[in-house]
């Protein structure tokens, strides 16, 4: 008998997107997200709406990266904010995908905001090029948005691994912590969860 | 079986937790936030395994048991939410199941033996060492045990379970069908070989 004991059917089958979105599953990982900080259950939810995410974002946005920064800070607001959502009130999928919206808008916003600075430069580059102090100045300006950039990114990172609370090792955790290559692991957990199913059937027979 | 028959709130949750476990919840929903509020006063609540992995075939062949446990801290989280750390004191057979007009569960509860309550001073030296290497490696795990017990072969081995990733049907199994010496060989043949 094949039993998936370690395949993680669900996960395999929701990165699958011709395949029937599994709401109930889907309510029950944000319901743990949201109650138990649940590792295992966020990476589900990651898997799942990422890809999703991106081939949406990748059409709203030219750049890959921006469509990246999408999907970082979709992921890490649902990370936050699961206890808010309401399965009463619509989908997961609904949810998530408003999430994905606010922070899409925010984002357009913010290339709003950068188009018309590079236009005002465009319209006077002579009274820029003129002015040395002006160049300083926006050198400056340069200088803090990259920093703000840099601190921005690891910050929604520290804010998706901070807020993990340690229950349960993962498989890849598991493998760091012995030393051993994860598909040794893997095979491990799995021999060793067999051998318990077949001393239980003998003690039945 | 001990005769210890009590009522008590019953939160159905995805968490693994044998007597001494201690783990850390966010409880946001108002329901539960009531039943936090009485359990502080009172005797804990009962978190009840739940799992979409547990089978409804295992749930009618296996008794319904939970983990008995006491609010030992709690928090804010930055988001505002209220994070608590409970401790399993012990584990209970939930011998029948009603629910209040606020759609809280409360079950009629009464304390069921597991090796993982039983106290012993004798040490297994590798599977002790590597789980004081985990603890060292995880800060939040760490701070969930500020007095731990490593030379208690059966703490070791109870704390083991709960953190291996296998799936929660198979550590359910841990309580209903396999006994001490399994769990044992099991996390052994994991940790060990």
């Amino acid at each position: 008998m094949q039993t998936n004991l370690l395949s993680r059917p669900t996960s395999a089958k929701s990165t699958n997107m011709s395949d029937k979105i599994n709401h109930p599953q889907l309510c029950q990982w944000l319901e743990s997200v949201a109650i138990s900080r649940d590792k295992q259950a966020f990476t589900n939810l990651f898997q799942f709406f990422a890809p999703k995410i991106l081939r949406i974002a990748r059409g709203k946005f030219p750049n890959e990266a921006q469509a990246n920064e999408v999907v970082q800070d979709t992921m890490s607001n649902v990370w936050r904010k699961a206890h808010l959502y309401n399965q009463d009130k619509g989908a997961a999928t609904t949810w998530v995908y408003t999430v994905m919206r606010n922070v899409t808008f925010d984002m357009l916003r913010k290339i709003q905001g950068n188009k018309e600075d590079n236009l005002s430069d465009d319209i006077w580059p002579i009274a820029e090029s003129m002015s040395i102090e002006t160049e300083i100045f926006d050198d400056h300006l340069e200088h803090a948005n990259l920093l703000s950039v840099i601190e921005e990114l690891p910050q929604a990172q520290q804010d998706v691994v901070k807020g993990f609370y340690f229950r349960e090792m993962s498989q890849e955790q598991l493998a760091v912590h012995l030393n051993l290559p994860l598909g040794t692991v893997k095979s491990r957990l799995r021999l060793a969860l067999g051998k318990l199913k077949v001393q239980l059937g003998e003690q039945h027979d | 079986m001990k005769k210890i028959n009590t009522t008590l709130p019953i939160f159905p949750l995805p968490v693994f937790l044998l007597p001494g476990g201690v783990t850390k919840l966010r409880i946001f929903e108002p329901r539960y936030l009531k039943m936090v509020s009485t359990a502080l006063s009172g005797e804990g609540f009962v978190v009840w395994l739940q799992d979409k992995y547990i089978s409804a075939n295992e749930k009618s062949t296996n008794m319904p048991w939970g983990s008995w446990v006491e609010i030992i801290n709690f928090d804010q989280g930055d988001d505002g939410i209220l994070e608590i750390d409970v401790k399993c004191k012990s584990l209970v057979a939930i011998n029948s199941i009603t629910q209040d007009e606020k759609n809280l569960h409360f079950g009629d509860v009464s304390c069921i033996p597991h090796w993982s309550e039983v106290h012993v001073d004798k040490v297994y030296g590798e599977l002790s060492t590597s789980l004081a290497s985990v603890f060292a490696e995880n800060e939040s795990l760490d701070n969930l045990y500020p007095q731990k017990g490593l030379n208690d072969s059966h703490w070791v081995l109870a704390r083991w379970i709960e953190i291996l990733p296998i799936e929660l049907n198979e550590k359910n199994a841990f309580v209903v069908s396999y006994s001490f010496k399994e769990a044992k060989a099991f996390v052994e043949s994991v940790i060990l070989e």
